[in-house]
């Protein structure tokens, strides 16, 4: 994969700066504490992936990012500027978001066109039939395809179209979440193929959330760890394969990640106990 | 296990598979033929490539828009084909049962999850509702349940999926099946929860001596857990193969499931696509 070299850190900062993030859900004795001190940034053209499992915060830090959630504590940043707790129209211009599943994040009931435009007529930009147009190769998909309902799209060409509506605005950042895991894996190729080509000729930053370190190690530069709201670990993918990573869950995950095996089941086994007695 | 003797439990050949549609007959299952003895079987394959529709035809669990011919369709003595209703209620959930793919939507939401694996051996076995809670409470800790007393008097919303699709394993060996088809058992979990319940998977079929069709579209999972793999594309099995091999599949179609994998060890510019042939679908 092209890789942009991006370690030396242009004069406005990080694109993304993520500082001491915290959230609950919840108030009083019923508050939950889903992410607990987040911190990390991402540099301008650079792939950071965040991985972990279900319940880790993963998912949950992209949607503060996005301005899903307005109840954070902390700083977060983008270009430099400091995000307010409402999502305002510079922001969508920024930073877009690509979701997990085709199926549900796109309207049953309006066509591809209807879908496109509505981002650019919510901020007034024109020359939408040839925006669209121009999307559509972009991504790959034929211009036939604008008069089409999701119905009529198999699960790659609908997540086509989901980078189509999130690019349509020429965001500087894209933040996909689970992008490519409701895929079959000769589709998955394809989306990921789609996705490093974006970048490089785009020159867009991505953050990546997914609970695949085959994807994580595929598309991403950096890779931070999430386990129960915390980031435990943080790795250049490339050092991912080589020598074995230092910090027990990674290694977990890993090793996972190759094949089944016994002695791995045991060690999630304890883990988990050990998780649970110091939950009780 | 006594390993001398193998005989396949289940035999398959020549299965086809059709369902009447609006738009005409659609053939989703072409010549599939395999047997099964004492082992792990995995069906790989992408969505619509057939491998659930085959599962659940072993059990004849099909709509009746579904056409299924088979020159032969053996489980023991038993012809699946032509059995009455009565014999197949006898052996779906008691000689052969299935594990599906969410306990979320598997399970019954307003009963007890004890209530549910005791409902499974009661179903089949005449004997009063202490034994079967008793069997039940056995099972539960043979899945690995901790507290499986509190377990028993859970439902489905008060346990995590690991743990869902645990007490589906338990449910659906608590009758001592002789065959299990698992349909992406695993595919709802995260990594180590999957690590765990593929363990107590393993250890099951190997201290009962269950034959496994294990249905996946992870290669790398079925390549590690499996004894032999099924590869099917649209509809027919392309490549049967032992899973310790799967390195070296001929096919081109197996070759370039395993090349579109993204991984850890390998790092490349670019993902090979799959270049599909029309002459797989006559092959």
């Amino acid at each position: 994969m092209a890789k942009t070299v991006t370690m030396n850190t242009p004069a406005n900062g990080p694109t993304i700066q993520v500082d001491n993030l915290d959230l609950s859900f919840g108030v009083g004795a019923s508050a939950n504490q889903v992410l607990h001190d987040v911190n990390f940034s991402v540099e301008e053209g650079e792939a950071f992936g965040l991985v972990g499992e279900s319940g880790s915060g993963k998912t949950t830090v992209l949607r503060c990012l996005a301005g899903q959630y307005d109840h954070w504590q902390g700083s977060l940043s983008i270009q430099g500027q400091k995000l307010g707790r409402k999502l305002d129209r510079a922001r969508c211009r920024k930073v877009q978001m690509v979701f997990q599943d085709p199926y549900g994040s796109l309207h049953p009931r309006h066509t591809v066109e209807t879908a496109l435009a509505e981002p650019l007529a919510i901020h007034g930009i024109g020359d939408r039939d040839a925006r669209i147009d121009a999307i559509l190769t972009k991504v790959g998909l034929p211009l036939s395809f604008r008069y089409r309902y999701p119905h009529q799209l198999s699960g790659g060409q609908r997540q086509r179209v989901a980078i189509a509506r999130a690019l349509i605005l020429e965001p500087r950042i894209l933040l996909l979440d689970e992008p490519t895991s409701a895929l079959d894996v000769s589709v998955q190729a394809e989306i990921l193929n789609l996705l490093a080509d974006l970048r490089v000729r785009d020159g867009l930053t991505y953050l990546l959330v997914t609970h695949d370190l085959g994807v994580v190690a595929h598309l991403c530069d950096r890779v931070a760890v999430m386990q129960q709201g915390r980031i435990v670990d943080m790795q250049e993918c490339a050092a991912l394969s080589g020598s074995m990573p230092t910090h027990p869950y990674t290694r977990m995950l890993v090793e996972a990640s190759r094949h089944y095996s016994r002695e791995m089941a045991q060690i999630a086994a304890t883990d988990a106990a050990a998780a649970s007695r110091v939950a009780a | 296990m006594s390993e001398q003797t193998n005989p396949a439990k289940l035999q398959v050949e020549d299965l086809n598979v059709r369902f009447a549609t609006g738009e005409g007959l659609v053939h989703a299952v072409r010549g599939v033929s395999f047997d099964l003895g004492r082992e792990k079987l995995a069906i790989v394959g992408e969505s619509g490539s057939g491998k659930s529709t085959v599962g659940r035809t072993l059990l004849r669990l099909h709509p009746r828009s579904a056409r299924i011919e088979a020159k032969k369709l053996r489980f023991g003595d038993t012809d699946l084909l032509s059995c009455s209703e009565k014999t197949l209620q006898d052996i779906r959930g008691r000689r052969m049962s299935m594990i599906m793919q969410d306990p979320k939507y598997s399970l019954n939401p307003v009963m007890r999850v004890g209530d549910q694996i005791a409902e499974a051996y009661l179903a089949h076995h005449k004997v009063p509702r202490s034994e079967a809670n008793q069997r039940t409470l056995a099972m539960l800790e043979a899945v690995r349940i901790r507290e499986p007393q509190r377990v028993f008097k859970l439902y489905p919303h008060e346990v995590s999926g690991g743990m869902g699709q645990r007490i589906m394993i338990a449910m659906m060996l608590i009758t001592e099946p002789e065959i299990v088809i698992a349909d992406e058992p695993t595919s709802a979990l995260d990594v180590s929860v999957r690590l765990q319940v593929l363990a107590t998977l393993d250890d099951l079929v190997s201290q009962r001596g269950l034959g496994l069709i294990f249905i996946s579209h992870d290669l790398n999972l079925v390549r590690s857990f499996c004894d032999r793999v099924l590869v099917m594309y649209a509809g027919r099995v392309v490549e049967s193969i032992a899973a310790a091999d799967l390195e070296n599949a001929q096919h081109p179609y197996t070759r370039g499931l395993l090349a579109s994998l993204p991984s850890i060890d390998e790092r490349r510019e670019r993902l090979p696509v799959l270049q599909r042939d029309p002459a797989w679908m006559a092959a």
